[in-house]
């Protein structure tokens, strides 16, 4: 059972999602998270502290994304290439309010520098921990192929979202990508895989 | 000297980035063009056309920001790596607007299917010509390289933007990637 800080967090973020920044208000979303006048101002006193407090949960929601429930994922090109398959497919439909979220946000960020000072944090948690999961799943240039995914998924989903391809296997566009990477695997070979 | 057509677009352009879809108006384009009440609707009667004719102007934009103004990009690795960078220093730089206003589109086309066929159409075009570049620069999958490199772009722009890299060496980043990719050396 998500605790009332997460609760309303969640909440703010289909908000900024579906309505973009400007319709962030403690009030909205108070009304959004079903919960009485005034809760969220007693988390959040400022709008600052509420936009930051979505930030850090959008890293935690974008995790869980790539994970799944379990929070483990199988260090091998396969399994990495899966979890971020997941990632990019969640992306796009049940987490998208989470996408959008992230959209609104980054405007805002562009905006308002000192937004930055709150994100830098987060975002370095994420580039060690996906530094970790890509050295154990057989990159041998960590920090080269963690920029190449990263941005790649990131243009995928942007991208996607505007023009949805008919069939996109996301894991398998991530799974080529990884190949091109010269990932070191001691997989077995899926014969399919070779007809690009 | 600018067409009327593309001083109102960029006008509009620069409403998108600021204000978002909700300050999209006739009246705001004609204010921030500095044109007499009444141009945009001129050009532009209605509010789905003003929307088709910024989200063109974007992607035009993006060429050019890509291109240069000739259209000309050198059919090798390098040549390649600097227009890709050329593009990113300038989606994060000059032309800023183009990118924050992309973003506002892309958000809206993925609320509003109807609007997606506007993107289709520009892309379409775009697609063809920098597959044709990378094929001759020496790639041996034009299809997919281009689609890594052009979502490695997307993404680059998109993290910068938020979190900037001092000193970004963009194009020696698309250096590195297309070295990954594995071109034949020309």
């Amino acid at each position: 059972m998500a605790d009332r800080r997460t609760l309303l967090l969640d909440a703010a973020l289909e908000l900024v999602g579906t309505q973009g920044m400007r319709g962030l208000t403690h009030r909205a979303v108070d009304t959004a998270a079903g919960l009485p006048a005034g809760s969220t101002s007693n988390y959040f006193r400022t709008r600052e502290a509420l936009v930051l407090g979505i930030v850090e949960r959008f890293i935690a929601r974008e995790r869980a994304m790539v994970t799944g429930p379990r929070d483990e994922v199988d260090p091998t090109p396969g399994g990495v290439a899966t979890a971020l398959g997941r990632y990019v497919d969640r992306a796009l439909g049940p987490d998208r309010a989470v996408t959008l979220a992230r959209y609104a946000i980054l405007v805002e960020t562009a905006q308002n520098p000192d937004l930055r000072e709150g994100m830098a944090p987060g975002a370095d948690e994420v580039d060690t921990w996906a530094l970790d999961l890509i050295t154990r799943g057989g990159s041998q240039a960590p920090q080269r192929d963690l920029q190449v995914l990263a941005n790649y998924m990131t243009g995928l989903v942007l991208h996607e979202l505007a023009l949805p391809s008919a069939d996109l296997d996301a894991a398998a566009r991530i799974r080529s990508v990884i190949d091109t990477l010269g990932w070191t695997s001691t997989e077995p070979v899926d014969p399919r895989e070779l007809q690009m | 000297m600018a067409d009327r057509r593309t001083e109102l677009l960029d006008a509009a352009v620069e409403v998108v980035a600021e204000q978002g879809l909700g300050g999209l108006t006739h009246a705001a384009v004609d204010a921030r063009a500095g044109v007499a009440s009444g141009s945009t609707a001129d050009l532009f009667p209605t509010g789905r056309a003003l929307l088709e004719g910024v989200t063109q102007r974007c992607i035009e934009r993006e060429m050019e920001m890509a291109a240069g103004p000739h259209g000309q990009v050198e059919a090798s690795p390098e040549g390649l790596a600097s227009a890709f960078g050329a593009f990113a220093h300038r989606a994060l730089g000059e032309d800023r607007a183009v990118t924050l206003a992309r973003y506002v589109l892309h958000a809206e086309a993925a609320r509003t299917p109807s609007l997606r066929a506007f993107y289709a159409v520009g892309a379409d075009e775009a697609d063809t010509w920098a597959l044709d570049l990378v094929r001759r620069a020496g790639s041996h999958h034009p299809e997919r390289d281009l689609g890594i490199m052009a979502n490695y772009v997307t993404g680059l722009v998109f993290h910068e933007l938020a979190l900037p890299t001092p000193d970004l060496d963009a194009a020696g980043r698309v250096r590195t990637l297309i070295d990954a990719l594995g071109w034949r050396a020309a």
